[in-house]
């Protein structure tokens, strides 16, 4: 590079205050590309406040923990980087929830396919609360050890509850629908159960805006094992999906959604701590 | 701003990719206050710029090793910085790119006599060829030329299809060839 030109302090001033020519500026751009003593002077002439803040932010960027797999799967589907975070931490989607839960229905599985009856029983009772239990863990005080960092923040209960709803369904609906589908034996029942496992959801979300998720889900699964139970005692487990009873799950089910859209706003963290 | 003259650029940039951000920080010292100048000539917007400039770090952090060790490093953060802007600009009409003239034409409307003095210094019958472009033409071969962007980038920064940069540059070029020429003859 040619170091006998360099330039004036009159022409870095102009340069930096916009007030120069288009060639002068050309020239003195290509020149600062590779003389190092000019980049140096040029930086008196720039103000330093706005880039001593850009560095605050490029060293918290630096510093911030590399995104998990699922962070950037999400942001790959176009979810905004703070969200995916949101959905990422959902405690009932960490893998040792999901892997308790593969094995879980393993067994259950096993029971349907080789247990006659009672096995069946047990899918029955199981496989319907499987989303359930994962929505009820997905947010609120009992669970989310960030829960309290959570209330002070200006980020709306609702948003957080239904991103992770969305999150638990997409992960735990395939996973006991292959399951149920990998079973010899179980026909229609393989897919009817969605219909108590989506309404229960939809109950449990509804029921959140009274109670904390948890204690609403419990309350749901014993009223749902009470019915398996009965329904296995007269020695027929499939009622508890006979088409009456699928019209009553749609219909709680399409009712616990109007409830949610009407009192969402009460879904305030203080709300469901109250 | 002081910069430690034993650590060369392309030393600190090894200590980047080894994850040393006291390295980082040396570098966005040494370059940042050209980088952002050179932005701001050419998007009017400071926030666009320092959004710029912080994406260009972050990437220089996490992509260090990719340098190949030839040339000057702030040519190679240069190249970054102005991708970087060009796809900051994809999509948002909101932040204008000015053409460097129309900045220039808006704060200081003559050139004085000193300003043509060094430019026939620097670049003697050309830089007076470049000055007879339209601000159209001399705006892609100020993006094409000497920011170092293909015709498509071009087009995208100033905001043009791409098949006009690429039909502005060559017209350009062929006026240059001729505004030369004559200037010789």
């Amino acid at each position: 590079m040619n170091v006998s030109w360099h330039a004036d302090d009159d022409l870095l001033t102009r340069y930096v205050s916009g007030t120069v020519g288009p060639l002068d500026g050309a020239s003195l751009e290509q020149h600062l590309t590779g003389c190092a003593d000019c980049r140096v002077r040029i930086a008196t002439h720039v103000d330093v406040a706005p880039l001593e803040l850009v560095w605050s932010r490029v060293r918290e960027q630096a510093q911030a923990p590399a995104p998990t797999l699922v962070e950037r799967l999400l942001t790959g589907l176009g979810v905004s980087a703070s969200d995916a975070r949101l959905v990422a931490v959902t405690p009932s989607l960490r893998t040792s929830w999901l892997f308790g839960l593969a094995a879980t229905l393993g067994f259950v599985g096993l029971g349907a396919a080789y247990g006659g009856t009672r096995g069946l029983t047990f899918f029955l009772l199981v496989a319907p609360l499987v989303p359930v239990a994962g929505v009820a863990f997905a947010y609120g005080p009992d669970v989310d050890p960030l829960y309290e960092v959570g209330v002070a923040v200006p980020y709306s209960g609702a948003r957080l509850l239904l991103l992770r709803t969305a999150a638990v369904l997409v992960t735990s609906l395939p996973l006991v629908l292959a399951s149920a589908l990998l079973l010899p034996g179980l026909s229609w029942t393989a897919v009817t159960w969605l219909l108590p496992a989506l309404s229960f959801t939809a109950l449990v979300l509804a029921a959140s805006t009274w109670t904390r998720p948890t204690f609403a889900a419990v309350g749901l699964g014993i009223a749902w094992a009470c019915a398996v139970g009965a329904a296995a005692l007269d020695r027929d487990p499939y009622a508890v999906l006979a088409p009456t009873a699928l019209l009553v799950y749609a219909v709680t089910g399409i009712a616990a959604v109007l409830i949610l859209r009407l009192r969402i706003r009460r879904l305030t963290p203080l709300g469901s701590l109250s | 701003m002081q910069t430690d003259p034993v650590r060369e650029d392309p030393e600190l940039l090894t200590a980047v990719a080894g994850g040393d951000l006291g390295a980082l920080r040396v570098l966005y010292d040494r370059h940042s206050p050209w980088l952002s100048a050179r932005l701001t000539r050419r998007c009017n917007s400071p926030d666009a710029v320092a959004d710029v400039l912080q994406d260009t770090f972050v990437a220089l952090w996490k992509g260090a090793e990719r340098w190949r060790g030839e040339g000057e490093v702030a040519a190679w953060l240069w190249g970054i910085a102005i991708r970087r802007l060009v796809s900051r600009l994809r999509g948002r009409r909101e932040v204008l790119v000015l053409p460097l003239e129309e900045v220039a034409a808006a704060r200081a409307p003559e050139a004085s006599t000193e300003d043509m003095v060094l430019l026939g210094v620097e670049y003697g019958d050309l830089g007076a060829a470049l000055q007879r472009l339209s601000p159209e033409m001399r705006a892609v071969v100020q993006a094409t030329v000497l920011d170092g962007l293909t015709t498509r980038e071009a087009a995208r920064l100033l905001g043009i299809p791409a098949n006009t940069a690429k039909t502005r540059l060559h017209r350009a070029k062929a006026q240059l060839r001729q505004n030369l020429t004559e200037g010789l003859a």
